[in-house]
């Protein structure tokens, strides 16, 4: 008899999964068709562009940099035992501008934004604000749902580019304090090694993560169940989910852009 | 005078998870006519007016505005922009100002909105509904339950719908802030002679607003009719609504 119970479960549990699929699916249909027809509210997505994208700046800047410097002493403690310390500038601009960046930026913001994003609309739902603003015949796709994951898929190539002159900055920064590299042949290492299609496929990486994290941020707050501990549930669901999905986009992008 | 009929609500269903929530509920709502729906928490009130309000999907059944059946999202839209509606909990947007609240379906609906003429009538509405002028500049968590409450009924009125739907109004307020609002309320619809819909399990203010009065009970109509009617009826839960 305990198998009929085990199969129930398995049914029970293919039957969340399925609707879990089929809501999320309807969200980005919701996301795709509003956003054609607008109304586009240019405002609220400058607000969000300063929100997301510049109010970003300092952690992302501190982070890259830092990794930055790590990555400069690890590369040339690990160059040493095969006399390649000369590698260290160029190691240090590919590894950072490939994939250190995007994926620092990528999750960095699926912290920072994707909670914070979650957590202000999972509060609307449960105080009514979102019920509000359908019957101020606002639409909340249009309104809070577009100009969030807009300002994600733009701020997030800013951002990493950005990160990604900041990190070389923190990895020169070591190598000619530290590790007496002389600056303009650090710089010259750099600049000799890296290619455009180094940058553009961050970006093009950080763009995705941006998607990621907006639709993500926005479909959980949106789904917030009842009460604080559902706006809390949320958040965390947000976060997590957005780092994972961050993490397993890079790989598949890496492949897609990399691999031959 | 004929009055017109501006809501009909034919054979409403509601049903979630096998629960019946609504079960066959019908009324209308006349032109300058207060209806007001009663009933005890979890009756089914607030699913009526999220149903009403296109919020839910309706199980079954209709509703007709103007005579017209609501279905589609034109449907939906055009009915809402001829709604004020009033939120149990407010539902103020608390990241915008007093009057950005109130003005907000102008400020963020017409192409190009005058927001200096838009925060004149907003203020307006302020004083309408009799709060400081002042207050047009605060954040509605700077505000307490009983102006957040007439902040959320002057946003309801602002732009002149031609009904107006009263979520719990008296909930959660003070005794004598429940008087000031019911006889805010009274004023309003009174003034402006839109038709209302206020949804309450108070029965003092169903007895002093309402023209007619609906009774729900675990989903259904239990009585309806008009409060002198209430005051004669051998129903035993509008008794017990009417003794306390």
């Amino acid at each position: 008899m305990k198998i009929v119970f085990y199969i129930a479960d398995i049914g029970k549990t293919f039957l969340i999964l399925l609707t879990n699929v089929g809501v999320f699916t309807r969200f980005l249909w919701k996301i795709l068709s509003h956003g054609f027809y607008g109304p586009f509210y240019v405002k609220i997505f400058l607000n969000q562009l300063i929100t997301v994208g510049f109010l970003s700046l300092p952690v992302v800047g501190l982070t890259a940099i830092f990794t930055g410097a790590a990555l400069a002493l690890q590369i040339y403690s690990g160059g040493t035992r095969f006399n390649a310390e000369s590698v260290v500038p160029s190691i240090v601009a590919i590894g950072i501008c490939r994939e250190l960046g995007p994926v620092l930026c990528g999750l960095i913001m699926a912290g920072r934004v994707a909670s914070s994003i979650s957590a202000e609309i999972g509060t609307m739902k449960v105080t009514e604000q979102i019920d509000a603003l359908y019957t101020l015949n606002t639409n909340p796709y249009n309104f809070l749902i577009i100009p969030r994951v807009l300002a994600c898929f733009i701020s997030l190539p800013l951002l990493t580019l950005t990160g990604d002159i900041l990190g070389i900055l923190g990895g020169f920064l070591v190598g000619v304090t530290t590790l007496e590299f002389n600056p303009t042949n650090y710089l010259l290492n750099t600049v000799k090694f890296l290619e455009l299609a180094d940058i553009i496929s961050g970006l093009i990486k950080a763009g995705f993560f941006g998607l990621i994290i907006g639709v993500l941020g926005t479909f959980h707050g949106l789904n917030t169940k009842v009460g604080a501990k559902g706006v809390g549930n949320a958040t965390i669901n947000s976060v997590v989910w957005s780092s994972i999905s961050v993490l397993a986009a890079n790989y598949i992008l890496t492949e897609v852009l990399f691999y031959k | 005078m004929i009055k017109k009929i501006k809501i009909e609500v034919k054979n409403l269903n509601k049903v979630i998870e096998d629960k019946q929530i609504l079960n066959n509920i019908s009324f209308t709502l006349d032109s300058e006519e207060h209806l007001v729906i009663i009933g005890s928490s979890g009756a089914g009130k607030s699913m009526l007016v999220k149903c009403l309000l296109g919020l839910e999907d309706l199980s079954s059944g209709s509703i007709f505005f103007r005579g017209n059946l609501i279905s589609g999202d034109e449907d939906k839209q055009s009915f809402l922009t001829n709604l004020g509606v009033c939120f149990q909990g407010n539902a103020l947007f608390d990241s915008y100002k007093t009057w950005e609240n109130i003005a907000f379906k102008s400020l963020y609906n017409e192409r190009s909105p005058n927001v200096l003429k838009l925060k004149k009538l907003a203020i307006g509405r302020l004083e309408e509904v009799g709060l400081p002028v002042n207050v047009a500049e605060y954040y509605p968590s700077e505000l307490s339950g009983g102006m957040q409450k007439r902040v959320g009924i002057a946003r309801s009125i602002f732009s002149e719908p031609d009904i107006l739907i009263f979520d719990e109004p008296t909930t959660g307020l003070d005794p004598i802030m429940s008087k000031k609002i019911i006889s805010l309320i009274g004023k309003i619809i009174k003034d402006s002679k839109k038709a209302a819909i206020t949804i309450t399990h108070d029965i003092n203010l169903a007895m002093v607003l309402a023209s007619k009065i609906i009774l729900i009970d675990a989903g259904e109509i239990e009585w309806a009719g008009c409060p002198t009617q209430a005051l004669s009826s051998k129903n035993k839960l509008l008794k017990v609504f009417l003794n306390g």
